[in-house]
């Protein structure tokens, strides 16, 4: 069943401000679309923001010589020629419950594979990281400048504010498609990776937020209206506008009454690690490294795209350059979430760094696309986490020579189904897994991807994959006092099992960063968490007891101190002060 | 006597009560005996125990009023609108026999004690703030009915916050004043105190303290107070066609522990709002740190107020939340040199009142830079009160 439902643009102000449509169309496919909207894998719960009470949801139509769709109040109205126009009221609870299942959908599809798109990043589907089946999405779940998923509640809460540049307006964030984007990246994150919501290392929690903050970008690549109006505006040059790279515009001018502040986050950015002035950055700041790098290589590869002879091919048309950008945008956001979202799964367990992360991009797109020009994005790539100082040396991110590409002669399925045998193969290749003598470690649901690309009428590339995953805790010295004297850091290794291979074999092994580096920048984070009261431990005083949501706690285990849930911590706005 | 000034530390139990008896010269040459006083109360009363017991503050009332000699308090600082800092005048106003009422000359409170604030400042945030304590309340309530136990220390929080019961105290003050002022960091002190000799500096807050009520998020409960029985109850909501009970139900039960939460983060919040000074008197500086926590400290530091002071009044009665970084500790007390003054951190509190207040840790912290650690509650029986002496020119304190 094809399902008509309303997307935001952007957010109400920006695309008022900026003159453009405020709300278009997208097509979901599926047959289980009920009143709320109720879907099988999310659902919207309307909790009344003063009562609490749960509101009628929006009424589903089933087709019935016209698409299905959800029944929403329009505004009806004359325009200045006489023409009948109807839109969408985006005041109306109706609109609101539509909407915000429209965009976390859509932003789903970034990911997996759909009718619309008909390509896979992702390759398989994905599970929520909570053991259920369905995301909740509360769109009014109260008064706040704030919006967050969390994995206890299976949710996704998107608070309401009054902002403080236009006292008497109200902002809600359920209507802001980047804020929609990012926290349910958030959620599709924490479905793949799910061991990054209990990272202690900065640039892990870090990867949350890129990801997500290059979801939101996807999503304003993916807009007709959005690219349309900055085409128009830019005749094809997206690198000095922000319709693409500003994250949360309506949000971030709300929040600030002096109008100073135009979005919450620019991906535009050439920050390097070395621009970080703390010694142990918030990775609401650190996440900018990581998405600069990626949101600059995205800019790069649609400037490939829209060289002169690629515009030539467009002389036919009224105005080539428009054009050739507009098709140029489709492919670039299609590259891009290839190349970066589909290496998600590659990603080692653990605190993975961006230096796994980028690994994790080289050797999942080497594995799909060895076609000159994807060997050059990847040079790109490289060149940009060296120049930001993530990696000293472009073959920091490259498969060694000598890792192991040996046959997997043990029957797939079984592994798959098994954990007896998955475990058996396990403890006889603790060498190959890197799993350090006398550990015990745990093993990974195991999981078959086939990401798939389509590169022509009759032609297609695919990567038919095993992904197997192991984990264990390392220790740490902690020498911050009122910590026990170790703490422990989860690693592990990702081994990618290549099924088109006959007899299946090792494409590629990933195991987490390692390097010293992050053990100081580990102490110095956890060590701000405990300062600032954010982090207490259970086996003291205090009120972690009796309110343990609103703190993370760390418990002892054998003097080795473990934190779990520090993901928690990542709303979209970072608690700080508004200098 | 001309040559010292005077610290009188009250024993109220858990809560604060300073009052300061110091010598000010004028250009003249002539020296007048001024007094400040800083704060007054205790914890309220239910299910705190000892902490909150109020006949305390009737025996310190008296004292102040002696001290006084029928004149004026010259100058009295409310440092932030919690109960256990306010309280006390009002108590004494009320339930002394007879009833004791000190005239004040001028009063300091925080800007946001300002009958104008939330106009100059429409923050619906700090205002839903002040307005969740009666919510937070009912979901209390409704929980105890339906069987269950909400944390102990909510009832606590609550008290403390209940605007119902401090607004009343923060009137009775400015009822009490001649002339008050709403104090903040880039206040212009000119003329608005009448001592020659002190010198005041404002090291938080700002006028607009919305930054620290950002953690605070309000969401309904899913209560209703039926009109039958008028007892708070939790409404039971169906899930919809095709969504789990189970995890709508668990969805429910954590959006109720977020608005039991919130209290915490309105209580952080309000002692984020303290107001934290130093007083400079001939050579000593004086840091009251009030109730201020991590971010207060934060913002000190972002704003290169921290700066070596030679007595500090322990923020928060020794709680971890409280104890600046150590970074920060070292700005206010850099390793001492031959000319150093000793040191002193004096701590207002009563143990076993809230959970791991006082924290044994924090206050290692002070004594590890060398501070002498003067406790209140240890040196004197509720009621009476410490004398800590700094007199002029001398190196050390004397008590």
């Amino acid at each position: 069943m094809k399902v008509r439902l309303p997307l935001m643009v952007q957010d109400p102000v920006t695309s008022s401000l900026k003159g453009i449509r405020t709300t278009e169309t997208f097509y979901a496919y599926g047959d289980d679309f009920y009143d709320g909207p109720v879907t099988e894998r999310m659902v919207v719960l309307d909790l009344h923001p003063n009562t609490g009470r749960l509101v009628p949801g929006v009424r589903f139509v089933p087709p019935d010589k016209i698409l299905a769709h959800y029944d929403i109040p329009k505004n009806i109205y004359l325009n200045a020629t006489g023409k009948k126009i109807e839109e969408y009221d985006i005041t109306t609870r109706q609109f609101k419950q539509a909407a915000v299942l429209a965009m976390a959908l859509k932003t789903l599809f970034l990911f997996e594979r759909n009718k619309e798109t008909n390509s896979d990043v992702i390759g398989r589907r994905l599970e929520w990281a909570f053991n259920a089946p369905q995301l909740f999405l509360v769109p009014r779940a109260g008064t706040s400048a704030n919006a967050y998923y969390e994995r206890a509640s299976h949710s996704i809460q998107f608070f309401s504010f009054s902002s403080r540049k236009e006292p008497g307006q109200t902002i809600h964030t359920c209507l802001s498609r980047d804020i929609v984007s990012h926290e349910t990246a958030h959620a599709i994150l924490d479905a793949i990776a799910p061991e990054l919501y209990d990272a202690v290392t900065p640039q892990s929690l870090a990867i949350h937020e890129a990801i997500a903050d290059l979801a939101a970008a996807c999503m304003a690549f993916e807009s007709g209206n959005v690219a349309d109006m900055v085409l128009q505006e830019t005749r094809g040059e997206i690198e000095n506008t922000t319709a693409f790279s500003s994250i949360a515009e309506e949000f971030g001018q709300a929040r600030d009454p002096s109008g100073r502040v135009q979005y919450l986050r620019n991906l535009y950015n050439h920050t390097g690690l070395k621009d970080m002035i703390e010694e142990s950055p918030d990775p609401h700041d650190l996440c900018q490294v990581l998405s600069g790098a990626l949101y600059l290589l995205l800019v790069r590869i649609y400037k490939e795209l829209i060289r002169p002879e690629i515009i030539h091919k467009y002389q036919a048309k009224p105005d080539p350059a428009y054009s050739a950008s507009g098709e140029a945008l489709r492919i670039t956001s299609a590259i891009f979430r290839r190349m970066v979202f589909g290496a998600l799964d590659y990603l080692p367990p653990g605190d993975a760094t961006f230096a796994d992360l980028g690994r994790a991009i080289i050797l999942a797109d080497r594995a799909m696309h060895s076609e000159e020009r994807a060997a050059t994005i990847r040079s790109w790539l490289k060149e940009e986490f060296v120049r930001r100082g993530i990696i000293t040396n472009q073959k920091d991110l490259e498969r060694p020579a000598d890792d192991p590409h040996e046959p997997i002669r043990i029957d797939i399925d079984s592994l798959i189904a098994s954990d007896w045998v998955a475990y058996t193969f396990a403890e006889a290749n603790r060498n190959l897994l890197r799993i350090p003598r006398g550990v015990t470690y745990r093993i990974w649901p195991r999981y078959i991807t086939s990401r798939h690309h389509k590169t022509g009428p009759q032609s297609y590339v695919e990567a038919h994959e095993c992904i197997f995953k192991v984990s264990w805790t390392e220790l740490e010295d902690n020498h911050y006092r009122p910590f026990p004297p170790r703490r422990r850091v989860a690693a592990g290794t990702t081994l990618v099992i290549d099924l088109k291979a006959s007899p299946p074999c090792i494409c590629a092994r990933l195991t987490t960063d390692r390097s010293e580096d992050h053990i100081h920048v580990r102490e110095t984070y956890l060590r701000r968490l405990h300062e600032q009261g954010i982090l207490k431990l259970e086996d003291q005083p205090g009120l972690q007891h009796q309110f343990p949501n609103a703190f993370i706690t760390a418990k002892t285990t054998n003097n080795a101190l473990r934190v779990q849930a520090t993901a928690r911590m990542l709303h979209i706005v970072r608690n700080d002060h508004e200098h | 006597m001309n040559t010292k000034m005077r610290l009188r530390a009250y024993n109220v139990f858990f809560g604060d009560a300073f009052l300061l008896s110091i010598p000010d010269r004028d250009a003249n040459g002539h020296v007048e005996m001024r007094h400040i006083l800083i704060d007054v109360g205790n914890a309220y009363n239910t299910k705190v125990g000892k902490g909150g017991e109020d006949f305390v503050l009737l025996p310190v009332v008296r004292n102040i009023q002696d001290e006084l000699g029928g004149r004026p308090i010259d100058l009295y600082i409310a440092t932030h609108e919690h109960y256990d800092h306010v309280q006390g005048l009002r108590y004494a106003a009320a339930h002394g026999n007879p009833r004791i009422r000190i005239p004040i000359a001028r009063s300091w409170l925080t800007a946001s004690a300002a009958p104008d604030y939330y106009t100059r400042f429409p923050n619906s945030i700090m205002k839903l703030a002040r307005g969740m304590v009666a919510e937070v309340r009912e979901l209390e309530k409704a929980l105890t009915a339906a069987g269950q136990e909400p944390p102990a220390h909510l009832h606590l929080l609550l008290d403390i916050n209940d605007p119902k019961q401090t607004d009343k105290c923060v009137l009775h003050i400015l009822g009490q004043s001649a002339s008050s002022d709403f104090i903040h960091r880039d206040f212009n002190l000119a003329h608005r105190h009448p001592f020659h000799e002190v010198a005041f500096d404002i090291w938080a807050p700002e006028e607009d303290t919305a930054v620290y009520y950002q953690d605070i998020q309000k969401l309904a409960a899913s209560t209703a107070v039926p009109v039958a029985t008028r007892q708070p109850e939790l409404i039971r909501l169906a899930p919809p066609p095709g969504v789990d009970a189970s995890a709508f139900n668990n969805l429910l039960n954590i959006r109720r522990q977020s608005v039991i939460d919130t209290m915490l983060f309105v209580d952080k919040a309000a002692n984020n709002t303290s107001l934290v000074f130093t007083l400079t008197w001939r050579g000593w500086k004086l840091l009251f740190a009030a109730d201020a926590e991590q971010r207060s400290w934060e913002m000190m530091e972002y704003k290169h107020k921290l700066s070596p002071v030679d007595f500090i009044k322990i923020s928060h009665h020794g709680s971890q939340n409280g104890l600046p970084t150590e970074k920060m500790l070292a700005s206010l007390f850099p390793t001492p040199t031959a000319n150093t003054k000793k040191r002193i951190g004096l701590l207002s509190t009563h143990t076993g009142t809230y959970t791991g207040v006082p924290d044994p840790d924090t206050l290692q912290s002070y004594q590890n830079l060398g501070l002498d650690l003067v406790s209140v509650g240890d040196r004197c029986a509720p009621g009476e009160y410490i004398d800590i002496f700094f007199p002029e020119g001398a190196l050390a304190p004397e008590y």
